[in-house]
């Protein structure tokens, strides 16, 4: 199959999944919207004043930590089961199967862009000033888009050889949600192991940066930046050896 | 890559291939993966069954080869093993040019897409262009005889329609290898003659077709070789109306 076709073959089964999604209920995109701002309203409730007073635009500040959140934890399950779901294509017809994760990393992505604009909506409707640095909101989305799409390659094909990956990967992205500062503000936590556990933590990082972008405004730490870039490519790089080394043994055992 | 053996290039080769299963394969959960990982142990050789050991065979352009044999002889895992789709446990397989593979027909589609979205899906599954799709849509439609359908979903068509819609698509394949599991071997008889037609059509063409099948008189018409598979052995191979004869010799007795 070449380039082109595969190409095309992305394209349709994006679309399918979202032609799906769409006609599985009524609100479409907004039902899949509707997870976050129950969440964002939630902790806004609850934190408000125990993280709040620590931040200007507590509800932007937790905004962007669930749409980052969400988008990698949807995109990343998605693919989880990507090779499952689609079973008859996997096992039975010839063409790269990374296209079928790859496929639902795009179509996640789309309803990340479209979190994202609501976010920077309510952002400027709740006083945030529109800032010159919202222009670096894409980079981060596109090392974010790069970051899910290694982690769904991986999991992807571990799911297809152990049967109990999707409750592993429930209970590790439940963990991630509380290591990442999404409804806390990091220096609350001292300088202790979860400070380090958090510096670590990929998905935090990006968060952070994003947040620095949207609410402070100024330069991002450019080296931060291009690392982040760069180790996601090579993750990337490493993820797709893998899956294509494991490829051949797909159709069996799917 | 290959050379020509008189009647066509070759597009195949498979060479001291074997492939095994393991027997009583059980579901693995990531702990064991885990295990077997960092104690670099395969548990497949221990219990392994083989399914399919040949030799030495090629195929060639021009040619149409009906692939015979009992139920569980090993064709499926022969044309899945040259379809890329299952790797060998031993012995190589070359390829030259793009390979298509049917497990059947309509596999791939959707059933809450609609016709018009599920030629575009399925065609694009089996690498057709999407100008070859959207210049013939009429045509098929019209082969199909699905004219008025083109927008209602696909689960409201009956299994007869949507099989002459996924076969008017994947006539619109064009591949150099062609691999067709009894996928075209369903259907009524007027829809049967087109099936026949199709592959008859491809014979002297430039892929090589590999058809594996129960249907004997199929293979005494239309196929240019045979090969009986028995026991995952290649048991005879050869003119289509000998090799269907020992068969049928054999299930006799």
């Amino acid at each position: 199959m070449n380039f082109r076709d595969q190409f095309i073959l992305l394209r349709e089964l994006t679309a399918t999944h979202h032609k799906l999604r769409d006609q599985s209920s009524l609100f479409g995109f907004t039902w899949s919207f509707l997870h976050p701002l129950i969440l964002l309203a939630v902790f806004y409730l609850f934190f408000r004043y125990m993280a709040g007073s620590h931040v200007e635009h507590y509800s932007v500040y937790l905004l962007i930590g669930i749409v980052f959140y969400t988008h990698f934890s949807n995109a990343t399950m998605a693919a989880l089961h990507s090779l499952r779901s689609y079973r008859d294509l996997t096992a039975d017809a010839v063409f790269p199967k990374e296209l079928i994760v790859l496929s639902w990393i795009l179509s996640s992505g789309i309803d990340f862009l479209v979190s994202t604009g609501i976010c920077l909506l309510i952002a400027v409707t709740t006083g945030v000033t529109i800032k010159l640095a919202w222009f670096w909101l894409p980079i981060l989305m596109i090392v974010q888009m790069i970051f899910t799409s290694w982690v769904g390659l991986l999991l992807s094909c571990l799911y297809v050889f152990a049967w109990d990956m999707d409750h592993l990967y429930e209970i590790a992205l439940r963990l991630l949600f509380f290591m990442t500062p999404i409804f806390y503000i990091r220096s609350q936590l001292g300088t202790g192991i979860p400070n380090t556990i958090i510096r670590l933590n990929p998905l935090a990082r990006i968060i952070d940066m994003a947040r620095q972008a949207v609410l402070n405004g100024g330069g991002l730490p450019l080296g931060s930046l291009t690392a982040a870039l760069i180790l996601n490519l090579l993750a990337l790089s490493f993820a797709y050896q893998i899956f294509k080394r494991l490829e051949p043994r797909f159709a069996e055992n799917v | 890559m290959f050379n020509g053996n008189g009647n066509g290039l070759e597009r195949v080769r498979l060479s001291g291939l074997s492939k095994n299963f393991a027997a009583g394969r059980e579901k693995t959960t990531a702990f064991r993966l885990l295990h077997d990982i960092v104690k670099a142990t395969d548990p497949a050789p221990l219990h392994a069954r083989r399914v399919v050991a040949i030799e030495a065979f090629s195929m060639y352009t021009g040619e149409v080869l009906g692939l015979i044999g009992e139920n569980g002889a090993g064709k499926t895992t022969l044309l899945k093993l040259i379809a890329g789709l299952y790797a060998p446990s031993a012995g190589s397989i070359q390829r030259e040019g793009k390979v298509v593979y049917f497990a059947g027909l309509g596999i791939g589609m959707i059933q809450d897409l609609t016709v018009r979205e599920n030629v575009y899906l399925y065609g694009a599954i089996y690498g057709i262009s999407r100008s070859r799709l959207e210049s013939d849509f009429e045509d098929m439609l019209e082969w199909a005889e699905l004219t008025d359908f083109a927008d209602a979903p696909l689960r409201h068509l009956s299994t007869g329609m949507k099989t002459r819609l996924a076969f008017a698509i994947a006539t619109r394949v064009e591949a150099d290898v062609l691999l067709l599991d009894e996928a075209f071997s369903a259907g009524d008889q007027r829809f049967q003659n087109k099936c026949d037609a199709f592959v008859w059509g491809r014979r002297g063409g430039s892929s090589a077709v590999l058809v594996a099948t129960h249907n004997l008189a199929f293979v005494r018409r239309y196929c240019t070789r045979a090969i009986w598979l028995h026991h995952g052995l290649m048991r005879e191979e050869g003119e289509p109306d000998r090799v269907v004869d020992s068969y049928l010799d054999y299930s006799k007795t």
